[in-house]
């Protein structure tokens, strides 16, 4: 009897560690959400974990948005008219959407193709060029969907925070899984509540 | 050196395509240029940077604070005042 009880009990331990590695937002959301400054979602409640793809082959920039925009249908945030929309944007106003070395910030203006706030997250294999006169070639593409809001600003300050820092950079970009991913900026996200310095 | 305080007022504060605009008005002028969001009570970064300026977290309502220093520091300041305060000028 006592052996039976005591698997029980790693039973229900191990439950509760898969529930917080396969979703580590979820642990940061309803501890954090309450004292983050105008309870905005954070960077990590943006990201799902559907919605970060490593080393995807991309032919070029429109693959590359493709592959982004795909990760945002996949994670429920977007429809797929939103990707065509991404795109159209990078034709009609060129290739601003590069931000920074090796970064493409992937958007569309707010439409009725985005479901929800939400971000994705597309590493490729190989880089493209988008036609940015400074920061090509592009390895990482961000896909961003906001609806006619600020919801996601502040997600999106940590994410220019977090490639603005060229340590926990690599350790992005040397991520071999989306969990990866997700652990450094989780891990940043603790620090930055710890750490009182704004606001 | 100049530096001049503005509340952002457009719809969607200062993300990517009004960051992008903001950047490339602040690129156009020789001076180092730099900006911070005075209601988050943030550092300053460079106004040259689109990374740089979305770590500041700008949404509508929010005061920024523009600072630059050089040979056109007074135009760069109020071009870039002036383009928050007009909500962009139909730029985005």
């Amino acid at each position: 009897m006592g052996g039976r009880c005591e698997s029980g009990m790693v039973e229900r331990d191990l439950h509760v560690d898969a529930r917080a590695d396969d979703a580590p937002w979820i642990r940061e959301v309803t501890s954090t959400s309450a004292s983050t400054e105008q309870a905005r979602p954070r960077l990590s409640a943006l990201l799902p974990i559907a919605a970060i793809r490593l080393r995807i082959p991309a032919m070029d920039w429109r693959a590359a948005v493709r592959a982004s925009g795909e990760a945002l249908v996949a994670a429920g945030i977007t429809t797929p008219a939103y990707t065509d929309q991404m795109i159209a944007t990078v034709e009609q106003l060129g290739p601003y959407i590069v931000i920074a070395p090796g970064i493409a910030l992937a958007h569309a203006r707010p439409s009725e193709a985005v479901l929800r706030p939400g971000l994705s997250w597309v590493t490729l294999a190989q880089p493209v060029r988008f036609g940015h006169k400074d920061n090509d070639p592009v390895t990482l593409i961000v896909g961003l969907a906001a609806p006619d809001s600020s919801s996601h600003v502040q997600g999106l300050a940590t994410l220019a925070e977090l490639l603005e820092d060229p340590t926990r950079r690599a350790a992005l970009m040397a991520a071999n899984t989306p969990r990866d991913v997700l652990g450094v900026i989780t891990e940043y996200e603790r620090r930055d509540v710890r750490g009182v310095g704004r606001g | 050196m100049k530096q001049l305080r503005v509340k952002v007022t457009n719809a969607v504060g200062l993300h990517a395509r009004p960051a992008a605009v903001f950047v490339g008005e602040a690129g156009r002028f020789a001076s180092q240029i730099r900006v911070r969001n005075a209601t988050r009570n943030t550092p300053w970064v460079d106004a040259k940077s689109i990374l740089s300026v979305l770590t500041l977290g700008v949404e509508p309502q929010h005061e920024i604070e523009i600072m630059a220093d050089g040979p056109d520091d007074t135009r760069a300041a109020e071009a870039l005042q002036q383009l928050i305060a007009s909500d962009f000028a139909g730029k985005i």
